[in-house]
């Protein structure tokens, strides 16, 4: 509101006055209704300048447009330098695309790539030269040659020395080509074009997993191109029955995505069903794979995570010979595995070149590890607040004691000690390198000292906390650690409400919610207690050695349930 | 975005779930209000003792303080002493560790008839809330026992939902308060020392530990059995657990000495381990021990027409823990083991007969004699069970067999 206070010299006007008064009384041009009509002329304004622009836009499409279907921009026609005009007007305005006109025999030619994206000196050897090469006069049969090719496919069999050209006559297949980094051919005469693949632009190297590290185990980790991401899975299998099917999302970004699987092993309908929801996904942009995640997930509310992401292409080889299915997207390093488990996202790849009854025993820890992660801090607060007579006599009284000192009740002091470590954790992960080494320790020394000395908290329950932590950072699903700590405080909310009452009711809406969870149909959590799934114990609750895993999982529907002696591995199809 | 929130929000289903939520959590702090606790929050109750109303009140000071503990009861008279030992908090510093085993107790006590309206005066003296789930030991004095029996003083417990089965019950001939004041020496409250005691009863054989909780109390009589409670001592700074008092019809029959509660746990084969003791028969007023490591026990009721009697076949295995005389009763030679073996079997023989007596005498049927008879024949127990223990106890007869193995054999120079 307008309100100003007028004191001192403006007082001598309303000095018996209230001293608070309107400013559009004495300046009518600040009153509000006047500043709202200005403000409503101005929208108007704005929105008409808008509709003009609109306008003028369409004026100029319609200017451009040439004879064309509804959904092509334009039709190559035979003369080069229409061509050029309409692919210019296409780019404008891309000042990194190149235009390269030459003599190609006796004609023009012209190639236009995108300069980051493509092998110019590829280009060099494999088109430009041998191309201009037919207009030495030296080689006087050839430029008969050339002048005898009347299409593109004879030019692209007979003088392109590039690995891969594809002729195209469609201006949108072009275009899409050359913003993939591919180089377009066109020669005067003939109304197509020859996309030239050459592409090469920056990107990593294959490095090691920065976040699935393990011991003893390849350390090949995906990047961020997509074809290096398949050939590192196609280099491990020399399989034909390893499909590839790639997808094109995102309406502007148009990423490309490819979907993965063995086609004798596959569940049927399953890959039908994952290319489906990847074909809904609607959206201008798909920069990593979390996004194809949670569109094609069915429940998009859980906290658990119901797609395995993983970095390590044996992983993805592993789960696809399991008859799952891999979905790799360009430009991310974490790909997609579905259908997802409780009991997948227990495997570790290091369970694998362990001993396997060593690796048995860190399963069951890990197991027990994800129940502490969610219920260890609700037990503590529900034994100390509701059910002391619980514990042994002399236990209850030395946290009595510990107790004694603090002055908040279990459940805040609880509360507290999870915020506090959320807070470090989330300092840690956000904080450059070289300070997460200084953040940890202000953190260490703030739980495990000065909180405790200072008397908000008793030294048990920071054992109980860092023990929950300790839980969670032991699984191998970094997604799955996240879903454990979410779920970690309405735990600790129903105990300090209802004891252990409410824990139980939580356990029982934790055990329900994760068993009706259903990634692409399979239980997410049942599967471990079907007992028509028995024999996948195995290699969940335990692992078995090598040899006897003979079959493969019941969980995911293999075809072929027979892992070893199978023949179909080696005829093909 | 925000019209996709505002749909949702719009959404019949979408309000329904809301509304379910609400309740619920609304529900919920409701649910919080009257339960919770928390553990520093409560007065552990360690012990309680029941004393006749007028004991130890004999100095002016006493008296005093009985006045200030009084309260005005509009049933009842003053009958009883209620005595609740109390866990007082040291709270501990973080760098010494809590408690290092030391507990502090304090004792408070008030006088009445009902134990419950006394708990509720207690609450007078006590700025916490009194609570009973840890109680260790309920200590109840001669006194007060043969005021009114067991009933008026134990019923309570049995009842109220705080208590613990495995409590201990402990009675002593002189003022039971005074065991609650008691400090043992290893700085834990009396409470938490009588019961952990108590608990050692297997290495203890004249601490009865067979059926002597309070669970096992209320059961013993609620079928009309026979009740044992151990029994305690205390005289200056000096506890000592041993022997037991009997009860029938939740009357004290009488005290039973050591000697007799071992012979009641050999028969009735709880004992964990056992001494038998017995005089070298060469070397008169040597003493020669057998330590028992496991035994077998099998009691049988027979009938022969109308009598009744019992064989007790008892397996031994131990060792000789001690010989006072020299050489000739050493274990090397098998034909010294056996003789050796033939004493114990007699001495331990003594010490049943010896127990069994008592317990004829007494007229009680401290070792299930009744429900052996019940489980093997119950036709004749249906003819016996009404005069049991006037009649057909007293007049039964045992037929002790002992066989004892000494393990461990060799001899010292």
């Amino acid at each position: 509101m307008w309100k100003i206070l007028i004191a001192g010299k403006g007082g001598s006007v309303i000095k018996n006055k209230k001293c608070i008064q309107k400013l559009s009384k004495y300046m009518p041009e600040a009153s509000l209704a006047i500043a709202k009509k200005k403000l409503e002329q101005l929208q108007d304004i704005i929105t008409q300048s808008a509709e003009f622009g609109e306008e003028i836009g369409q004026i100029i499409a319609q200017l451009r447009k040439v004879a064309a279907p509804s959904n092509e921009p334009f039709l190559f026609t035979s003369v080069l330098t229409e061509n050029e005009a309409l692919l210019r007007a296409v780019f404008r305005d891309c000042e990194d695309i190149e235009f390269r006109t030459f003599d190609a025999g006796n004609r023009k030619a012209l190639l236009v790539y995108l300069k980051g994206m493509c092998d110019t000196s590829n280009l060099e050897r494999n088109v430009l030269k041998s191309l201009m090469g037919q207009t030495s006069p030296t080689n006087a049969n050839t430029v008969n040659a050339l002048n005898g090719l009347n299409d593109m496919k004879a030019i692209s069999e007979q003088i392109l020395g590039s690995a891969s050209v594809r002729i195209v006559k469609k201006a949108n297949t072009l275009i899409e080509a050359i913003m993939a980094g591919n180089a377009l051919l066109l020669i005067d005469g003939l109304a197509e074009g020859a996309s030239i693949a050459a592409v090469k632009h920056v990107k990593r190297d294959i490095s090691a997993p920065y976040n699935e590290y393990a011991l003893q185990g390849p350390d090949e980790a995906f990047n961020e191109e997509i074809n290096d991401n398949i050939a590192l899975i196609r280099r491990r299998a020399r399989d034909t029955n390893l499909k590839v099917h790639i997808m094109r999302v995102g309406e502007r970004t148009k990423t490309s995505v490819a979907v993965l699987y063995v086609a004798n092993l596959v569940k049927p309908g399953l890959v039908e069903e994952v290319k489906r929801r990847i074909g809904l996904i609607k959206k201008d942009k798909l920069l990593n794979s979390a996004t194809i995640d949670q569109f094609i997930v069915d429940h998009p509310w859980s906290p658990f995570p119901q797609t395995q992401t993983t970095e390590r292409p044996d992983k993805m080889l592993a789960a696809l010979y399991e008859g799952r299915v891999g979905i790799i997207v360009d430009g991310t390093p974490v790909e997609i595995l579905v259908p997802c488990t409780y009991n997948v996202l227990m495997q570790a790849p290091d369970d694998y070149t362990m001993q396997p009854i060593v690796a048995s025993l860190i399963r069951f820890s890990r197991n027990a590890a994800a129940f502490l992660a969610i219920y260890l801090p609700a037990i503590y607060v529900a034994v100390v607040s509701y059910h002391p007579g619980m514990l042994p006599t002399t236990m209850a009284i030395s946290i009595a004691e510990l107790r004694a000192r603090t002055p908040f009740p279990s459940f805040l002091e609880a509360i507290m000690m999870e915020i506090l470590l959320e807070l470090i954790q989330e300092a840690i992960i956000r904080l450059p390198l070289k300070l997460t080494g200084a953040a940890s320790m202000i953190g260490a020394f703030i739980i495990g000292n000065t909180v405790v000395q200072a008397g908000l908290i008793n030294p048990l329950l920071v054992v109980v906390i860092a023990t929950t932590a300790i839980s969670s950072y032991s699984m191998p699903s970094y997604h799955f650690s996240m879903a454990l700590r979410w779920t970690r405080v309405p735990m600790l909310i129903l105990a300090s409400m209802l004891g252990l009452y409410g824990v139980i009711l939580g356990v029982l809406a934790i055990t329900i919610h994760l068993c009706s969870l259903r990634s692409f149909g399979e239980s997410y959590l049942g599967g471990m207690f079907n007992v028509d799934l028995l024999s996948d114990w195995k290699d969940s609750v335990v692992r078995l050695p090598a040899k006897l895993l003979k079959e493969r999982p019941k969980e995911f529907g293999a075809q072929d349930q027979i892992r070893i002696g199978d023949s179909d591995g080696q005829s093909g199809s | 975005m925000l019209t996709d929130m505002r749909g949702l929000i719009g959404n019949r289903a979408f309000k329904r779930w809301i509304g379910c939520i609400l309740t619920l959590v609304i529900s919920m702090c409701l649910s919080g209000c009257w339960d919770r606790r928390e553990l520093q929050e409560r007065h552990f109750v360690l012990a309680v003792a029941i004393d006749k109303a007028d004991e130890g009140l004999d100095s002016e000071i006493g008296k005093d303080v009985a006045r200030v503990e009084d309260f005005v009861q509009p049933h009842g008279s003053k009958r009883y002493r209620l005595s609740f030992q109390i866990l007082q908090l040291t709270p501990s510093n973080s760098s010494e560790g809590p408690g290092r085993g030391k507990t502090s107790a304090s004792v408070i006590s008030t006088t009445g008839e009902s134990m419950l309206e006394m708990i509720w005066d207690l609450q007078g003296q006590s700025n916490k809330e009194l609570w009973f789930d840890h109680v260790q030991a309920i200590i109840i004095s001669d006194a007060a026992v043969r005021q009114g029996g067991l009933r008026p003083m134990l019923d309570f417990y049995h009842r109220n939902e705080e208590m613990r089965w495995l409590t201990k019950v402990v009675i002593t001939s002189g003022e039971a308060r005074k065991l609650l004041d008691y400090k043992p020496p290893s700085g834990e409250a009396s409470g938490m020392f009588i019961a952990n005691s108590l608990r050692m009863y297997g290495k203890s054989p004249h601490v009865p530990g067979w059926h002597t909780d309070l669970g096992d109390i209320s059961t013993s009589k609620d079928n009309r059995r026979r009740v044992l409670i151990p029994r305690i001592e205390l005289a200056e700074d000096v506890v000592k657990l041993g022997g037991m008092a009997i009860f029938k019809d939740e009357k004290l029959v009488d005290y039973v000495d050591e000697y007799a509660t071992q012979g009641g746990k050999l028969m009735g084969g709880v004992e964990k381990s056992a001494i038998v003791t017995f005089e070298c028969p060469e070397h008169s007023g040597r003493i020669l021990v057998f330590e028992l490591f496991s035994h077998t026990t099998k009691m049988k009721p027979h009938i022969e027409g109308d009598k009744i009697y019992y064989t007790l076949d008892i397996a031994m295995r131990g060792n000789m823990a001690e010989m006072q005389c020299r050489l000739q009763h050493d274990t090397i030679e098998s034909q010294d083991i056996h003789k050796l073996e033939q004493l114990i079997a007699d001495a331990v023989k003594k010490n049943i007969l010896y127990s069994f007596h008592i317990f004829q005498g007494l007229k009680v049927d401290a070792s299930f004699f009744g429900q052996k008879l019940e489980a093997y024949e119950p036709q004749m127990w249906e003819r016996v069970k009404d005069h049991w223990d006037e009649e057909v106890f007293p007049n039964i007869s045992l037929i002790v067999s002992v066989d004892v193995v000494i393990n461990n054999v060799g001899a010292h120079q």
